[in-house]
């Protein structure tokens, strides 16, 4: 399990991020009134103030008509490395924008916790075991 | 008497389209404060469950039945239920078809155009779909995220999940000239391949060795227009016989260990389990799409030890929350079907405190489980052994 740890140490916008993350998939025009779902992913919150949020290692659907404004915009629009690799071994590497990235791959889907390493984000990536010597899961007093 | 007799038939025909009216453990044991199952419970319970599809995170609201008689599988797998059990599914790691017998040319089966049906489930990695040898005669979905055609063009088109026809015609160079998906003529140009082998191949490449396997459903495959070598397969099985050449001899083989195709990949959370009880409104939710419990998994409904249709939870973050709470209900008898490692229970918590309680995680913390089939909450213990047989035979349990 993987968690970024925010570089603003705030609920709110724990909950943003996860919000604009949902709507990748989901923009307002395709809702139903009746639907549940509005966040795509959880947070902790540290004792000393910090928030992580929880990256799945999945892929995910980005709707055609998916709001990367929003997401990209949340997070300070970071450069993303796309590399591929020909057939001869060499590989290639492409940095964009990261709402250029997303912009093309409309339909299609995405890893988040790939897309986050693929920016300067990456260091602040942090497994469960990180956060746990870390004390992001004090033991509950028995 | 001819017309007495048919009279009878007629009321025993109607009497029998009537049955009887269902009566559930709701209705024989009234007052329940809240009733969370993927069965009904009780005759005034419609829908018992929303599904989130993990395809494309749309919802819908489920009953009962229609838990039971596949509509939301259906709806979990995006509607591919029709393809189940004829269709082969590329798994991504080691499946594909090869077609032997071929030169070692970038441009040996001269102009054609190959086409296939294909069902995308992911745009995230590099997956070819034909190509001879190693990147000749070849098209594939780069880890980019769009269609590329022979050695390395990209051709500007976003691969998107789902259901596709594709086709590429190449020259009599072996370049590729155009790309069409889903009978639109997409991309135009001149690409030519590389690495040709004296093998052909479905769902993977060669290029000193094999890799980039297609991770979905391809089928209905053809060349055409080749002076040298047409063939074509239907591909609807999982078996070299499902990969005999239609047109000629130029058989497949299938290699790897490629399942029919039942669902993998689509998955079905709750997002919802709705209260039966009636009583008040206490639905179960979660809006948090990595906490919400699973129902269906790669394409099949969960079911508990006993075959019940149930859902797994992750031990870390899965819950519903009770949004209204349990104001008012101090302490309450709660029964619990649960399934532990295959084995299922019914566990009966007794004048349980769970006057705080807003999540179902917290009401069932002193039962070790890894899927839950049923909660059901009284108020009290009145008739609780009645209560408890009635749910042990629904729910099959010794």
């Amino acid at each position: 399990m993987n968690y970024l740890i925010l570089s603003q140490p705030s609920v709110d916008y724990a909950r943003s991020i996860s919000s604009s993350l949902w709507a990748l998939s989901r923009p307002e025009h395709v809702r139903d009134a009746k639907d549940v779902s509005q966040l795509y992913t959880s947070w902790l919150v540290h004792t000393d103030g910090r928030v992580a949020l929880y990256l799945p290692d999945e892929t995910k659907h980005v709707h055609s008509d998916g709001d990367v404004d929003s997401f990209c915009g949340l997070i300070g629009n970071p450069d993303v490395t796309i590399t591929t690799t020909d057939e001869e071994g060499v590989e290639s590497s492409q940095t964009l924008p990261m709402d250029e990235h997303l912009n093309t791959v409309r339909g299609g889907s995405i890893n988040p916790l790939a897309l986050i390493q693929s920016t300067a984000f990456t260091v602040n990536l942090k497994t469960r075991t990180e956060l746990e010597a870390d004390g992001w899961f004090p033991s509950e007093d028995i | 008497m001819s017309g007495d007799s048919s009279i009878g038939i007629g009321i025993g025909l109607a009497l029998k389209s009537y049955g009887r009216a269902f009566r559930g453990l709701l209705d024989k044991y009234t007052g329940a404060a809240a009733a969370y199952s993927l069965r009904k419970l009780s005759s005034s319970t419609s829908n018992v469950v929303r599904v989130r599809r993990s395809s494309d995170d749309a919802e819908q609201d489920f009953t009962a039945a229609q838990v039971d008689n596949g509509t939301l599988v259906n709806f979990a797998n995006n509607d591919t239920s029709a393809l189940y059990g004829n269709k082969m599914y590329f798994d991504g790691v080691d499946d594909y078809v090869s077609v032997a017998g071929m030169t070692k040319s970038v441009n040996y089966f001269g102009a054609c155009t190959m086409s296939a049906t294909v069902y995308v489930t992911d745009t995230t990695t590099n997956q070819v779909v034909f190509c001879l040898g190693g990147a000749s005669y070849r098209l594939f979905i780069n880890t980019d995220g769009n269609w590329y055609v022979n050695t390395s063009q990209n051709t500007g088109v976003a691969a998107t999940l789902g259901a596709h026809t594709v086709s590429v015609e190449f020259d009599n160079s072996g370049n590729a000239i155009s790309f069409t998906l889903d009978g639109v003529e997409e991309w135009t140009g001149s690409e030519s391949g590389s690495f040709a082998e004296t093998v052909f191949y479905i769902g993977a490449r060669d290029v000193s060795g094999l890799g980039r396997f297609f991770k979905g459903l391809i089928y209905d495959f053809s060349i055409t227009g080749s002076s040298v070598k047409n063939f074509a397969f239907n591909g609807y099985g999982n078996t070299n016989a499902d990969w005999e050449d239609q047109v000629g001899s130029n058989n497949g083989t299938v290699n790897g260990s490629p399942a029919l195709y039942s669902g993998q990949g689509f998955d079905g959370f709750v997002a919802t389990e709705y209260d039966q009880s009636g009583a008040v409104l206490r639905d179960g939710t979660q809006s948090t799409t990595t906490n919400q419990p699973q129902i269906v998994s790669n394409g099949a409904l969960v079911t508990d030890g006993n075959g019940n249709v149930s859902t797994i939870w992750d031990g870390v973050n899965d819950d519903l929350d009770v949004v209204t709470g349990f104001a008012g209900l101090t302490a309450a008898n709660v029964y619990a079907v649960t399934d532990n490692a295959g084995v299922v229970t019914l566990d009966t918590l007794t004048a349980q405190d769970i006057s705080a309680d807003t999540n179902l995680t917290t009401i069932l913390t002193s039962i070790t489980y890894d899927k839950v089939t049923a909660v059901i909450i009284y108020p009290d213990n009145t008739n609780q052994s009645a209560i408890q047989s009635e749910i042990n035979t629904l729910f099959g349990i010794a």
